[in-house]
């Protein structure tokens, strides 16, 4: 798949999960009590949980509709055209299905839950198919509280986000009447309520998250001083203090925080974004002090265009050597 | 009346100076409102914000290494090499006047020159941003000024003139037609006519007429010019045009500078405070115009972009390179535009943002937008 096209998918992925997030806790009017929602968050499985049995997952998203009731949801935009390749994404959902520990709730359980794949609607009738034949021929490979629910934005004019059931139900019988003939949620409500709410716990391609430290993250810093040989703004940062700012203004931070919360987008990932950085000559690494010296130049070109063909240029340069190699074995 | 020698300018740039020398603004201030001012030169007027104060800047900036500017009596002179190929030095003078009624972070520049020499004064100060801020009205704000002068304490106020642009559409472009046109006509009904020709109003000329039991002179005691970029100009009585016209504008500009201010992130606690541009007409349902949105915006002046959608619906990031504010974009059909502050937006950054797009996609109504909440 092409970098733009990935870039663009963990973006509308965040929006996704943001919007069914909306549907599970918001009445169209107010915020339901006793609702909650997390992105990431360490639940802990049953015993009886047929592939993890007491072990830890984190799910894509986490919505507690009430007490009594919520959702375990795994969100996935795009998926392979191998459909042996699948099998990834149905052991991840029938994981998800089992009596989770983990909830906002006194004793952190809950009455009834659903486990959700949430999938493009590009792909929602293959996967539905591929889940309900996998259902077929092994009762127990799919969990009897399993749901697939398509999405996608409205191509008539691109302001909302539409989810439906494709199989399974939901034990909720709100939710269940909701998504059987399908929901728009207006791209107005998600990005009025989480205008800042960027990343989720999931690795975004380096242009994404370096498109965001380029357009915001690095302007903000203190520490700048001008260097007259190679005219640029030279900025001293280190990839902890880029990442916890970033929690703050565009991840986990924004969301509900407890003991059970993930943080995203982690330093790791930063420090990819800036070790690529160094590689493009855009940044010095100080390794004594564990900071980078980012030469912070002004891009006439779009940013993120630029990152992604310097990406690009790094993904066919390994491809043409793995050609290479294989020829020099081959040849 | 008109100098026309350059012996005549001569001689008036000195009487000028000597005012400059006098004991302080106040008494500038006065002797000025006093003064007859002969054509070329005008009395030209500047409102600034500055999160110091306007004058702080240009006294450090006096004192400092600058050759090209230096205190001057109770003012400043400025000396600026302009022209090609063979340069020459415009010699031009100004001073700072606060408003009593107001906070000190806005103050007027003002000086007695030519349209030359206010050039070289208005690129100082364009050369100072983000230090030094104009102040930015929008049509709606520069018609809701000249509509509350409409009566003056014992003057009645009529437009005499107005500059506009009106679009003109073509199938490859979008350019403007600037128009120049005198009327006699009451504000509301120039207000009307503007808006039934879609035209974009840039000044106006206000005339301020004595007015003695409701019956009007027939003579203007004082013609002020007002900019959408803040700056006026006066032919007449300095002291009406600055008392009704600058300070207003100035408490226009104060007014909006403070409420797009504290909205960066990290100033907010990264609690989002963001804005929108809302449209009477449902302009996006047409894609034409989201997509003219993504060009004004990739050719934003000083700024790097980066485009995650153009069409159907167009979410954008923004660095200003001149000040470091960011800012994501958003157009949300059918007639929003949601501005989302980044980790620094500043007051000033907003308004030079909020300003160029008025002029470029529509003039909207700017205000609060959405409630944010945490999971």
């Amino acid at each position: 798949m092409a970098l733009r096209d990935k870039v663009n998918d963990y973006e509308q992925t965040v929006k996704a999960l943001l919007a069914f997030a909306a549907l599970v806790v918001h009445d169209g009017t107010d915020h339901r009590p006793d609702s909650r929602f997390g992105f990431g968050r360490r639940m802990d499985t049953s015993s009886a949980n047929k592939l993890l049995p007491n072990g830890e997952v984190r799910p894509d998203l986490t919505a507690q509709k009430s007490l009594e009731y919520g959702v375990v949801v795994e969100a996935k935009k795009s998926w392979s055209r191998d459909e042996s390749r699948w099998a990834k994404q149905a052991d991840q959902l029938r994981k998800y299905d089992d009596d989770l520990t983990g909830w906002w709730t006194n004793d952190e359980r809950t009455l009834d839950a659903n486990a959700v794949l949430l999938v493009h609607q590009s792909r929602s009738r293959a996967v539905s198919r591929f889940v309900a034949s996998l259902k077929e021929e092994d009762d127990q490979a799919v969990g009897s509280r399993s749901v697939v629910v398509e999405f996608n934005s409205s191509e008539e004019t691109a302001s909302y986000y539409f989810f439906r059931t494709e199989f399974g139900s939901f034990l909720d019988e709100e939710l269940d009447a909701t998504l059987l003939d399908g929901r728009q949620v207006p791209l107005d409500k998600v990005v009025s309520t989480f205008s800042t709410v960027r990343y989720y716990d999931a690795p975004p391609p380096i242009p994404y998250l370096l498109t965001d430290l380029w357009v915001h993250v690095l302007p903000s810093v203190e520490k700048v001083r001008f260097d007259e040989e190679i005219k640029a703004d030279i900025i001293t940062v280190s990839a902890e203090d880029l990442s916890a700012e970033m929690q703050k203004a565009y991840g986990s931070e924004l969301l509900h925080r407890d003991a059970r919360s993930c943080q995203f987008p982690k330093s790791s990932w930063v420090k990819k974004c800036l070790d690529f950085l160094v590689t493009k000559r855009l940044a010095i690494p100080n390794e004594a002090e564990n900071t980078y010296d980012v030469i912070y130049r002004h891009f006439k070109k779009d940013i993120l265009d630029r990152f992604v063909e310097m990406a690009e240029g790094d993904e066919k340069t390994a491809t043409n050597e793995e050609a290479d190699q294989t020829e020099l074995f081959h040849g | 009346m008109t100098l026309r020698t350059s012996e005549q300018s001569t001689a008036f740039e000195a009487f000028i100076e000597s005012v400059y020398r006098l004991d302080g603004v106040d008494q500038i201030v006065a002797t000025i409102g006093t003064l007859q001012i002969p054509l070329p030169y005008k009395v030209r007027i500047k409102i600034l914000f500055s999160e110091l104060e306007p004058r702080s800047y240009f006294e450090t900036l006096a004192t400092g290494p600058s050759e090209s500017i230096s205190q001057f009596g109770a003012g400043f002179e400025t000396r600026i090499l302009v022209g090609r190929p063979i340069p020459r030095t415009v010699r031009s003078h100004f001073f700072l006047v606060r408003f009593p009624n107001l906070s000190h972070h806005v103050e007027a520049l003002v000086s007695i020159c030519t349209a030359d020499q206010w050039r070289t004064i208005t690129r100082i100060c364009r050369d100072a941003y983000p230090k030094l801020a104009p102040i930015n009205l929008s049509q709606t704000e520069l018609l809701g000024c000249a509509k509350k002068l409409k009566h003056y304490k014992e003057y009645s106020v009529r437009v005499k003139a107005f500059s506009a642009s009106s679009r003109i559409r073509s199938a490859s472009t979008r350019s403007r037609k600037s128009i120049r046109e005198w009327t006699d006509e009451d504000l509301d009904k120039v207000s009307k006519d503007v808006r039934e020709r879609g035209l974009v109003l840039n000044s106006m000329d206000l005339e301020f007429f004595p007015s003695v039991g409701g019956v009007d002179h027939v003579i203007p005691r004082a013609t002020g010019t007002i900019r959408r970029s803040g700056e006026l100009s006066v032919t007449g009585s300095f002291d009406v045009v600055f008392e009704a016209v600058a300070e207003e504008v100035a408490r226009i500009g104060l007014k909006k500078l403070e409420f797009l201010s504290g909205r960066g992130l990290r100033e907010s606690s990264y609690t989002p405070r963001p804005l929108s541009i809302e449209f009477n007409s449902r302009i996006f349902d047409d894609l034409e115009n989201v997509r003219s949105f993504v060009t004004a915006v990739r050719k934003y002046p000083k700024s790097m972009h980066a485009v995650l959608h153009g069409n159907p619906y167009a979410h954008i990031k923004l660095v200003d390179i001149l000040d470091r504010s960011s800012f994501e974009l958003w157009v949300i059909p059918p007639k929003r535009i949601a501005l989302i502050p980044g980790i620094r937006a500043t007051g000033p950054a907003f308004d030079r943002l909020v300003a160029y797009l008025f002029d470029k996609v529509r003039e909207g109504q700017l205000q609060d937008y959405g409630v944010t909440r945490q999971g």
